[in-house]
């Protein structure tokens, strides 16, 4: 492969390396007859970033005989090259030595050049397969509408959880009703929907993402001075942004958000959760133990209050579970013990409360794309061919039966299950690993 | 017991803003007293290892709040006193901070009990990208004080001294502490009723002193200086550099001067007049100096 | 303070209007605990070391000072972070100066005052000792493979600055024909780069070379000039056969070169025997 490009749009590629860096440690690249695409998963997986450029924006664009072309390099070294882009009049992109390098070649203002060789890291592309056709809910709106939202949060941060209406949007970094311990700063930032240049949102919904790739892209969109649309629609299912500019430049980033399930809920909050929330909820027993008449009346009530069609009585809804093809993320129990919030206030509070309260919501199950939706497939070419997994072959792949017990066993065995996975996903350990949603990797 | 406060004076909102921000680079916590007529903010992190001085700033409510409602828990008391962490009351003001492109409309506190306690600062804000108001809310977190345990929390008193001092040159004075501090762990206050303040630095490497001349005498007032010989005789104390420039490092208000009152041996008073009713103190203890 | 017949005691009288040329002159030498001045009726040197490899001197011309007088040649070594901290008391106000030297034993003496507010002055007292011994480096001014670069200084910093910091080594390469001048960084994971500049370039000004020379440096001494690099207005790259790098650093704008600091760094030993 061989792209020449002249110094502006080198600079808007180098921009869009800087935001990718800020997902992952590596960066994916794939040229095609359609123009060339970098991509980045973060270390959990839980976020995947993609940004295409069209053909027109190169001045050459030479693909190998073969066609297709696509390798994987580390971030840092190539982070290094991009990072100083003033002085670049022109920029040459080639694959050399038998595909083990990439070759980056700036000619620079003064009568200079760099010239930086990258190694080849493997001959790796990755693929989301989530559908990113139609969402319910989508929302548009300048880059700098949703920088100000995004400043509005510490950079501390780790989640946004987004709360849309029919005619508002409240962005907070809790989540209504949510436990948090007393020393946890809830803020939130109310926005009409008349900020927005497009706001579509049928029925309320509640998503949670992780701020940090959102924050990320915002970066590219605020370089490339372009609006942005979210779509999604309910939590648990995949948050996308998007970015378009001119026809030239296409980005896509796929958030996983918080599993309902996933989330503790205070018993202060939870009258006022149950009449508020458009989502049927459905309680589900985390502690084992019996819980009083009281608390059976709320939790009939939370009941009552989904869709009648959907049976969601407790033993029925464990049985959902074990049908529906989900690994608990290996790395959410060690996080929340290491938040030491949610954790520990279960253990102080086990004895009055008996029990916690976690929205499930039925109706995910049935309308929602299933997990796997979010998954993220690897593929080695040498394993593969270099073309999408086929839909229907991933659903098979991925609906082994998995251990109905999610009560007992499960505990002690997500905190290994990183073993039982598939060897060639490579999943780094990382002290700050969280899943947001049910990746579909069986565990067994 | 119930607290509810408004702002709506965009400098008044900054200002609260700057004294918020600048408790939060000297203490993770602030202890707020509430009272009738005033506010005080408090950061008091002498026990602790850290080099940050004592400091409290106190507001008449008048001033900053035309809504201030304060209702204590029982009606003998005349103060609610929260514990808060300075850097989330801090974070809950910024977006009144000045030279953010927003225009805030108006700014609550409020004392709220949702899970735990907390102070809810609810803000108004237009932002330039869109003519629509926003609301921006953040609960910081408090701890309610009890009234058995208000005496650790009371008001700091400001120490008898003999001389106070205006000085104008409060950048100069901060980057030149800032400095001392890689030159020597103590430095000493000179002051003269002759209106200079020197300043002196001294380790095994290096001498520094520092004259600020022509300083207008606060205390002792001219009339009472006839006294003649004690007058005469300089009133020094030598303070922690760390603590010293700690405290005016923090410093995030607009102010060019600061008055500066020696108790001799004993410790250095800072004040910083924000406005008439709105004042900023510190307090630097004495050190031995190594002579 | 001192009056004009006190000066008469002191071996070495300066004063400067200005010091921020001297300020951010003596902070790019600031590398050292050291640092040793020599003063002479042709000006002021003030040298610092690190290891055997390294040497930078700071050049003062006595065109320079505003007053300059010198009673014989002076010399003592003076804690060198002290001195630039002293310089910047007063953060970015500028101030006059006057440096004051009694003799052997005597502390160098600093008097400053803010131009924007006269009723501040100091006085630093910086204790002096004796001089160390300095490395004598020099080139072979008539070998063969002397080659001699004058660039540019801000464009010449871009380049430095963009050097792949993660680099061990870098590689200089000087030669009359392609690539003229290029600095190769080495010792990069999965990473190697390297930048040319043409000798046609409009940032040379000067392009004197007969022979190719190759040579490598360790990558954190020649970080070590940034500082001086960074406020240069004109950069001299001094080589020859045996490697030695000698940098010239101009800290003044116009052509007189009254305040330039110069590098001395030594290569390292080629171990590939290539």
């Amino acid at each position: 492969m061989k792209c020449t490009l002249e110094g502006g749009n080198a600079r808007v590629i180098a921009k869009a390396i800087q935001s990718l860096s800020k997902i992952g440690k590596e960066l994916f690249i794939e040229a095609d007859v359609h123009g060339l695409t970098m991509r980045s998963i973060n270390p959990t997986q839980s976020a995947v970033a993609s940004i295409s450029f069209s053909r027109s924006m190169f001045d050459t664009f030479n693909l190998p005989p073969s066609g297709d072309c696509f390798c994987k390099i580390a971030m840092k070294p190539c982070l290094g090259v991009f990072r100083n882009m003033k002085q670049v009049e022109y920029c040459e992109l080639s694959i050399v030595d038998n595909k083990s390098k990439l070759q980056v070649n700036l000619r620079c203002k003064l009568e200079t050049t760099k010239q930086a060789l990258i190694a080849i890291v493997d001959e790796l592309n990755i693929t989301a397969s989530v559908s990113t056709d139609q969402s319910p809910n989508s929302i548009h709106g300048d880059h700098k509408l949703f920088m100000e939202i995004s400043n509005s949060f510490n950079s501390s941060e780790e989640e946004l959880t987004l709360e849309a209406t029919p005619d508002s949007l409240s962005a907070k970094n809790y989540i209504e009703g949510a436990r948090v311990n007393d020393k946890f700063m809830r803020s939130q930032l109310k926005l009409k929907h008349s900020e927005f240049e497009h706001y579509q949102v049928t029925e309320g919904s509640v998503v949670t993402f992780c701020i940090k790739e959102f924050r990320a892209f915002l970066l590219f969109a605020e370089a490339l001075n372009a609006a942005m649309t979210l779509e999604f629609d309910d939590a648990g299912s995949p948050f996308i942004v998007k970015i378009k500019k001119h026809q030239d430049i296409e980005c896509l980033l796929i958030l996983s958000t918080l599993a309902p399930e996933d989330v503790s809920f205070s018993e202060d909050y939870r009258p006022r959760d149950i009449t508020v929330c458009n989502t049927p909820n459905a309680s589900q027993k985390r502690k084992s133990s019996t819980p009083g008449p009281e608390i059976q009346q709320k939790r009939r009530l939370a009941e009552d209050t989904t869709l009648s069609e959907l049976d969601t009585s407790l033993f029925q809804f464990r049985d959902r579970r074990t049908e529906v093809p989900t690994e608990p993320a290996s790395v959410q129990p060690a996080r929340m013990l290491a938040d030491g919030d949610t954790m520990d206030l279960v253990d102080e509070e086990a004895e009055e409360e008996a029990m916690l309260l976690a929205v499930s919501d039925a109706m995910e199950a049935s309308q929602i794309p299933r997990p796997s939706s979010t998954e993220v497939c690897f593929y080695n070419t040498e394993d593969a061919p270099p073309t999408l997994l086929p839909e229907d072959n991933n659903e098979e792949d991925e609906s082994i039966p998995q251990s109905p017990d999610r009560e007992r066993g499960l505990r002690v065995r997500t905190i290994f299950s990183r073993c039982f996975q598939n060897t060639y996903v490579p999943r780094e350990p990382s002290p700050n690993s969280q899943m947001y949603a049910p990746n579909s990797d069986t565990e067994d | 017991m119930k607290f509810h406060a408004k702002m709506l004076d965009v400098l008044y909102m900054r200002e609260f803003q700057a004294i918020a921000a600048t408790l939060a680079k000297l203490a993770k916590e602030c202890v707020m007293l509430v009272a009738q007529e005033q506010m005080h903010l408090i950061v008091n992190e002498e026990h602790c290892s850290t080099s940050s001085p004592l400091v409290w700033v106190s507001i008449a409510s008048k001033d900053y709040f035309p809504e201030y409602q304060m209702t204590p828990a029982r009606p003998e008391h005349d103060l609610i006193v929260l514990v808060m962490s300075a850097m989330h009351l801090s974070r809950a003001l910024a977006v009144l901070r000045s030279g953010s492109s927003s225009s805030v409309h108006s700014c609550k506190l409020e004392l709220k009990q949702i899970q735990f306690p907390c102070i809810s600062v609810i803000a108004s804000v237009v932002s330039p990208n869109s003519s629509e108001p926003r609301e921006v809310v953040h609960d910081v977190p408090v701890t309610v004080v009890p009234p058995s345990d208000w005496s650790s929390y009371m008001l700091p008193k400001v120490p008898n001294t003999q001389i106070v001092l205006g000085v104008p040159s409060l950048r100069l004075l901060r980057s030149l502490i800032d400095k001392l501090k890689n030159i020597s762990p103590s430095f000493i206050f000179h002051g003269s009723t002759a209106g200079e303040l020197n300043l002196v630095a001294e380790s095994e490497m290096a001498t520094i002193t520092t004259r600020f001349s022509r300083l207008l005498l606060h205390k002792p007032d001219q009339g009472q200086s006839g006294a003649g010989a004690e007058t005469e005789s300089e009133i020094r104390c030598s303070v922690d550099t760390r603590k010293a420039s700690a405290f005016f490092n923090a410093l995030q208000l607009p102010n060019e001067e600061i008055m500066i009152g020696i108790d001799s041996e004993r410790c250095i008073c800072l004040q910083l007049d924000i406005r008439s009713n709105v004042v900023l103190h510190s307090i630097l203890p004495a050190v031995c100096a190594e002579i | 303070m001192l009056t004009q017949s006190q000066y008469e005691n002191y071996k070495l009288v300066c004063r400067l209007e200005h010091m921020k040329a001297l300020y951010s002159s003596i902070k790019a030498i600031c590398f050292s605990d050291f640092g040793t001045l020599h003063a002479s009726e042709d000006g002021i040197l003030i040298t610092v070391e690190q290891g055997k490899s390294i040497q930078a001197t700071l050049c003062i011309a006595p065109a320079f000072f505003a007053e300059f007088k010198v009673d014989g040649t002076p010399s003592f070594s003076v804690k060198i972070n002290v001195l630039a901290e002293c310089l910047s008391l007063f953060g970015l106000s500028d101030c006059s100066i006057k440096i004051l030297y009694k003799g052997e034993g005597a502390p160098l003496l600093l008097l400053l005052e803010p131009h924007d507010d006269d009723q501040v002055s100091t006085e630093c007292s910086i204790k002096t000792t004796n001089v160390e011994e300095q490395i004598d480096y020099d080139l072979d001014a008539n070998s063969s493979s002397l080659n001699t670069i004058f660039m540019r200084g801000p464009d010449l910093s871009n380049i430095f600055h963009e050097l792949d910091k993660a680099a061990d080594e870098f590689e200089f390469t000087i030669s009359p024909l392609k690539p003229h001048f290029k600095i190769t960084t080495l010792g990069v994971m999965q990473a190697e780069s390297s930048v040319e500049v043409a000798k046609s370039s409009d940032m040379v000004i000067l392009f004197n070379c007969r022979a190719t020379t190759v040579a490598r440096y360790k990558s954190q001494q020649i970080k070590l000039t940034n500082k001086a690099m960074q406020v240069a207005s004109k950069v001299a790259i001094k080589t020859d056969g045996s490697g030695l790098l000698e940098m010239h650093f101009m800290m003044q704008c116009d052509d007189q070169e009254e305040l330039y600091v110069r590098f001395f760094i030594t290569p390292l030993l080629e171990v590939d025997g290539n």
